[in-house]
């Protein structure tokens, strides 16, 4: 291969533009809007029923005049979670190149992940039952040794994320005898 | 498998094995020795005895009483006769072959258990001979696969010939030799072959110390030299390293860890009485000296610390002794004399193959090209002595030791026999590459030790001025100035961790790779193939993307290795560098 030849032995060089690596790449591909939204039904609702629980308690022992603050604090809550969830999923990224998949995530501490075709082991697609309400699916890549999946790419589409998958199935692995 | 073909090919003659006439591999199945009844009795009845210790108490209050209970005499013969019949059907319903791709085993009377192992999956084949096949001849055979922790086919009581035999076969040689039976035409394959063939059989001849080369291992090479003329190839065994008793009793006191312990001692302790003895000796003592002062009860409490930590030392040199006692760590490898033009096929695996043990006789044999990474380890008391344990990592969930989940080792070296011995080693992934000084090595960034210096200080002044204001208003003074004492040190100790480890990262790219060094008492410097890594990972915090620095992880079959706040640009070469050497590299890596 054409990259196999290149000189390694400049280790720290600086890559021309056009040579940027899988961690140069500007602009990765976004998932689903609708995985925004999933995201914070599963947190806010959570959220609602706890501090609503919380305020039948208060009427129970009596103490009404706290109660005015449950509707502020219950909406003050889902705001700042529909926020991060949004600043969440904004932040999801992948990449499906020519020899490698990527996944990038986090809002403050970000990071990338990369993994070559020739280094996956095994992947599954797999659906919640909110996600199927959503029409949702996740993408999990295995590589050799680990519990947990190296790549994880949440919030396809489900077309989107069953191409995906075949498309992983035909290039993954090690193919020699 | 659908039930057809299970019927097919169960409907196959058995091969009953007459006693050392039977061929190394064939399509039939095969089934074992009446001496592995033996075996599987006693690896039960181990088994039981290590998992059963618990009941040891209710044998012993039987035994006091004499074993009149004809219901304990009936508990226990019930056991036996279990444990024997299980053997039995063990023995009866084990069948296993070796196919040219794969190795199949079939076992289990109820539930039927079908294993088949890709011959190209294998991680390392053991060669098990435990004290009572000594006298027989013959050995057990335990094959390990990438992948879950109980992928382990053990093929039990088998001669030690044959056992080779199907080790050489099972480690892809033989496998070559059975196309040069049915008439291999190219060039390449024909030369392969012949050596290969020539390997097997002289790999059986190298088994010296476990046995001599049988006749059968030698009509077997005539055999292969009938079917291609000329071996153009000679099998090696070099003995790369040797470890006498001594340094095996250094190695036993610097990596004194409660693993062994565990292992090896759990079920003896179980058995010692040990209530009695603390009740006797600790307590009464203990209360003796309670009298007399908090200093000297400080005093027996590190003498008994220090008692304490003798005997695991003691204990770990036994283990070590018996483990490993001879060690003799060898490489199996075939040199290309002739034809350069087919060497990319004619090449063999070089293979480890780790020699010893006093009680069991035991070989391990793992392929180079399978070893992860190679680590370089110093414990704190090693350390101390100038003493190095390096490691060969395999892939995780399939190491040498199952047990005590150690790969293959190397203990006890001086720093002078590092570079020799990683000279031997060429072989190994990520090409050959002398050992980096530690001096040379890059330091990681100092804001690794800040910004985590930072917020521990914050929290311990917190905690103080919480405590002091505390003080104030409660009368319990001497209760908060010792929380506040603690909290002093605490955070002190914390700090001075944090400082060792940060002055012991250490990293080193050069070519296929990486170097890296941590540690916190004790250190260790790994070697990292950089066509060994599967996935790569950048890091950045906020404050580390606006000082352009990144933690880097790199994923190998042996678990993650990181390297933490280092310039962006190295990081981000070593990781294109991983991916320019693993994306297009489709060969198994495991």
């Amino acid at each position: 291969m054409q990259e196999q030849d290149l000189d390694h032995s400049a280790a720290y060089r600086l890559l021309e533009p056009g040579h940027w690596s899988v961690f140069e790449l500007p602009a990765l591909q976004r998932v689903e809007k609708s995985y925004a939204k999933m995201l914070s039904i599963m947190v806010t609702v959570p959220i609602a029923a706890l501090v609503l629980g919380l305020s039948v308690l208060l009427w129970r022992d009596g103490l009404h005049q706290l109660l005015w603050g449950v509707p502020a604090i219950v909406l003050l809550l889902c705001l700042a979670a529909v926020y991060l969830c949004r600043r969440h999923v904004a932040h999801l990224g992948y990449g499906v190149t020519e020899l490698e998949i990527i996944s990038q995530k986090g809002i403050w501490w970000q990071s990338r992940t990369a993994l070559p075709y020739s280094r996956i082991q095994h992947v599954t697609l797999s659906q919640g039952p909110l996600e199927r309400r959503f029409g949702l699916a996740r993408i999990e890549c295995f590589s050799a040794g680990s519990g947990t999946a190296e790549i994880e790419i949440a919030g396809l589409a489900e077309a989107t994320a069953e191409a995906l998958r075949s498309h992983l199935l035909g290039k993954a692995g090690a193919q020699d005898a | 498998m659908s039930p057809n073909q299970q019927q097919s090919t169960d409907n196959r003659p058995v091969l009953e094995m007459p006693e050392g006439q039977e061929p190394p591999h064939s399509d039939q199945w095969q089934q074992l020795s009446r001496w592995s009844v033996l075996s599987f009795t006693l690896s039960a009845s181990k088994q039981l005895l290590m998992q059963g210790y618990a009941v040891v108490p209710i044998v012993y209050t039987g035994w006091k009483k004499g074993f009149d209970s004809p219901l304990m005499l009936l508990v226990i013969s019930a056991v036996l006769l279990g444990i024997i019949i299980n053997g039995l059907v063990q023995y009866f319903t084990f069948r296993f072959r070796a196919l040219d791709n794969k190795l199949e085993v079939r076992r289990g009377l109820v539930f039927v258990r079908r294993d088949e192992l890709p011959l190209d999956k294998i991680q390392n084949i053991r060669l098990d001979q435990p004290f009572y096949f000594k006298p027989l001849n013959l050995c057990t055979l335990v094959i390990e696969t990438a992948g879950s922790s109980d992928s382990e086919v053990s093929i039990a009581a088998m001669s030690l010939e044959r056992a080779q035999e199907l080790k050489s076969h099972l480690l892809g040689e033989g496998r070559h030799a059975a196309d040069a039976m049915q008439g291999a035409t190219s060039v390449a394959t024909s030369a392969s072959t012949s050596a290969s063939t020539s390997a097997a059989a002289s790999d059986a001849t190298s088994a010296q110390g476990l046995a001599e080369a049988s006749a059968k291992a030698s009509g077997a090479s005539t055999k292969a030299q009938g079917a291609s003329a000329k071996t153009s190839e000679r099998r090696d065994d070099i003995q790369v390293i040797h470890r006498s008793a001594r340094e095996l009793v250094i190695f036993g006191l610097y990596h004194n860890n409660l693993i062994w312990l565990a292992v090896f001692a759990g079920s003896l302790l179980g058995q010692i009485p040990l209530h009695e003895i603390i009740e006797r000796l600790g307590f009464e003592a203990a209360s003796q000296w309670q009298s007399k002062g908090p200093l000297l009860l400080a005093m027996l409490s590190l003498a008994l610390i220090a008692a304490g930590y003798l005997a695991l030392s003691l204990l770990s040199v036994l283990f070590a002794l018996l483990k490993y006692f001879p060690y003799a760590l060898h490489l199996l490898h075939s040199t290309a004399q002739h034809r350069p033009q087919s060497e990319g096929s004619a090449k063999r695996q070089p293979t480890l193959e780790r020699r010893g043990g006093i009680i069991a006789h035991q070989q391990d044999a793992a392929a180079m090209r399978r070893v992860q990474l190679v680590a370089f380890n110093q414990p704190p008391l090693a350390r101390l002595i100038g003493r190095w344990t390096v490691f060969f990592h395999q892939v995780k969930g399939s190491e040498v030791e199952r047990v005590a989940k150690l790969p293959m080792l190397v203990p006890a070296l001086k720093e002078s026999e590092l570079a020799p011995l990683l000279a031997k080693l060429a072989a190994l992934p990520g090409g050959d590459a002398s050992l980096p000084s530690i001096s040379t090595l890059n330091p990681i960034h100092k804001a690794w030790f800040y910004r985590k210096l930072i917020p521990l200080l914050v929290v311990a002044v917190a905690a103080l001025i919480a405590l002091s204001s505390l003080v104030s208003t409660s009368s319990l003074l001497s209760t908060s100035s010792l929380i506040g004492e603690l909290v002093l040190t605490g955070a002190l100790l914390a700090s001075l961790g944090l400082w060792l480890r940060y002055r012991h990262y250490g990293y080193q790219h050069s070519n296929d790779l990486l170097w890296l060094r941590s540690g916190l008492l004790g250190h260790t410097l790994v070697r990292i193939p950089l066509g060994k890594v599967q996935h790569v990972r950048l890091h950045q915090s906020p404050w580390q993307r606006r000082h352009k620095l990144a933690t880097l992880e790199l994923g190998l079959a042996s678990g993650v290795q990181r390297l933490p706040w280092v310039p962006l640009e190295h990081a981000k070469a070593i990781a294109d560098h991983s991916l320019r050497l693993t994306r297009t590299d489709r060969r198994n890596w495991i």
